[in-house]
């Protein structure tokens, strides 16, 4: 009985802390989703639909990877089946890379380490 | 009861079918192998013919080899990165005891890695980022390797090399055709695998002029076995039973002589 007041004022003071978030961040804008830009280079179509590169291109990359060094197979992703590098392959089209790799990976904060080997140098203009 | 209960002869019987089945598994077991596996493998190797290599074609063939894959060009000592390097004869082949034959550091003879029949540095590997290929190219994931550097205690030939720096630092001009390394791994020579499945020859037995000879050491027609064939040759520190598939051709006896 004695304690309500204090139980009050602590509960109270939880609240708050807890859902601070979302009042300190009251009238911040939502950082945009930054403009997803296709170099010039592209042609009209990518090696897959855009909606399934967007959802997939991580687990697309990770198989042809595989399969490339590990198994010493070529993927069919393009080029009639030829081996082809990486960079040579999504670089090409996708010359930008800082616009458009690099950008959309900031966004949703994910780091990929590719690029401390693989360079825009292996792209074909 | 009795149903599940096995004779004494129809025991022994099927025993003795299984073996005879066994037997004859030779003369028909190719019907039973998978289509293009088996039996066809190609296991790959190279012949350096080094009586005809002089110390500046062995630099060719290096430049032609670290140019190609973007091997940086470190040079704080013991920091080096090599895939593919000239070494005197002493040093490649120091349990050769010739104490009365031409000076042996004057002699030089390249190096690389030998992908072995058994590899060491594959077994040591605790990520499986080196391994052996079926086409017998020791491969090394760079996806893979964590820079434990067990792979380099184990191998016999020093044909490893880590990364203590940036390596991009130490490239004047990165090239297009092949990705540079990163910080924190480990890198060696893989027999030009790239190359390979375009179907070209490796980058060092092209610029070698025609004496390091490239090819499937399984075919007995093929072009390096032929020459083993038909010479007396040397493998490096072959009593450790690792199986080098990198031959030495011993020339210049029956030359000399
Ligand atoms: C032939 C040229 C070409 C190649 C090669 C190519 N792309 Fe594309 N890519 C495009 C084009 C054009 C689009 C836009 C398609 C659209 O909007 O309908 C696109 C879209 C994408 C998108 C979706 C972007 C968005 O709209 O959100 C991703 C992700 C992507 N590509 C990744 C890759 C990767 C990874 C590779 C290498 C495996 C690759 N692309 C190879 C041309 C190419
Ligand atoms: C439309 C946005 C977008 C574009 C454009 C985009 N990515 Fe991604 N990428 C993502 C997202 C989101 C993830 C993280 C997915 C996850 O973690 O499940 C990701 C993950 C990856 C990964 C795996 C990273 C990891 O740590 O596992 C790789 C590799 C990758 N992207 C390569 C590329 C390449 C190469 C390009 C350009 C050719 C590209 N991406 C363009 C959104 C994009
Ligand atoms: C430590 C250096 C390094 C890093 C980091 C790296 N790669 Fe590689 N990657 C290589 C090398 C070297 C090869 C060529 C191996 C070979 O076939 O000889 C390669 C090959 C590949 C291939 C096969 C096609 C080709 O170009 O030969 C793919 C696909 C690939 N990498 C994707 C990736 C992706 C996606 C990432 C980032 C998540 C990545 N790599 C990070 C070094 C690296």
């Amino acid at each position: 009985m004695m304690k309500e007041k204090e139980i009050m004022i602590g509960l109270i003071f939880f609240l708050a802390l807890f859902t601070a978030p979302f009042w300190l961040n009251v009238g911040n804008s939502v950082t945009a989703a930054p403009e997803v830009v296709i170099s010039a280079a592209a042609g009209e179509e990518c090696l897959f639909s855009a909606a399934e590169m967007r959802e997939r291109h991580m687990q697309i990359l990770d198989e042809w990877r595989t399969v490339s060094v590990r198994e010493g197979k070529t993927l069919d992703l393009s080029a009639g089946g030829a081996h082809i590098g990486f960079e040579e392959n999504c670089l090409t089209c996708h010359a930008n890379r800082e616009e458009f790799c690099d950008a959309c990976h900031a966004y949703t904060a994910v780091n990929p380490d590719c690029w401390d080997c693989h360079h825009s140098a292996g792209a074909k203009s | 009861m009795s149903g599940k209960k096995i004779s004494r002869r129809r025991f022994l019987g099927l025993g003795g079918a299984i073996l005879a089945g066994t037997a004859l598994l030779p003369a028909f077991g190719a019907a039973l192998l998978p289509p293009g596996g088996g039996g066809q493998s190609v296991r790959y190797g190279m012949v350096v013919d080094w009586r005809r290599l002089t110390a500046e074609d062995i630099a060719r063939m290096s430049r032609a080899c670290h140019e190609g894959h973007n091997v940086p060009a470190v040079t704080e000592p013991g920091h080096e990165v090599k895939w593919l390097w000239g070494e005197s004869f002493d040093r490649v082949f120091p349990e050769w005891e010739a104490p009365y034959a031409e000076d042996p550091r004057a002699l030089s003879l390249p190096v690389l890695c030998n992908h072995c029949e058994s590899p060491p540095c594959c077994r040591v590997c605790p990520t499986e980022a080196t391994f052996k290929r079926a086409d017998g190219v020791v491969m090394m994931d760079y996806h893979r390797c964590i820079g434990c550097r067990f792979c380099m205690a184990a191998c016999p030939y020093g044909a490893r090399s880590f990364n203590f720096t940036d390596p991009r630092r130490y490239l004047d001009e990165i090239r297009g055709d092949y990705p540079t390394r990163a910080l924190g791994v480990v890198e060696k020579c893989d027999f030009c695998e790239e190359r390979l499945r375009l179907g070209l020859e490796p980058l060092c037995a092209e610029a070698s002029g025609g004496a390091v000879v490239f090819g499937d050491l399984a075919d007995p027609d093929s072009a390096p076995r032929r020459l083993l064939a038909a010479n007396f040759s040397l493998r490096r520190k072959a009593e450790l039973g690792t199986g080098p598939n990198v031959h030495y051709l011993w020339r210049g006896v029956e030359a000399d002589a």
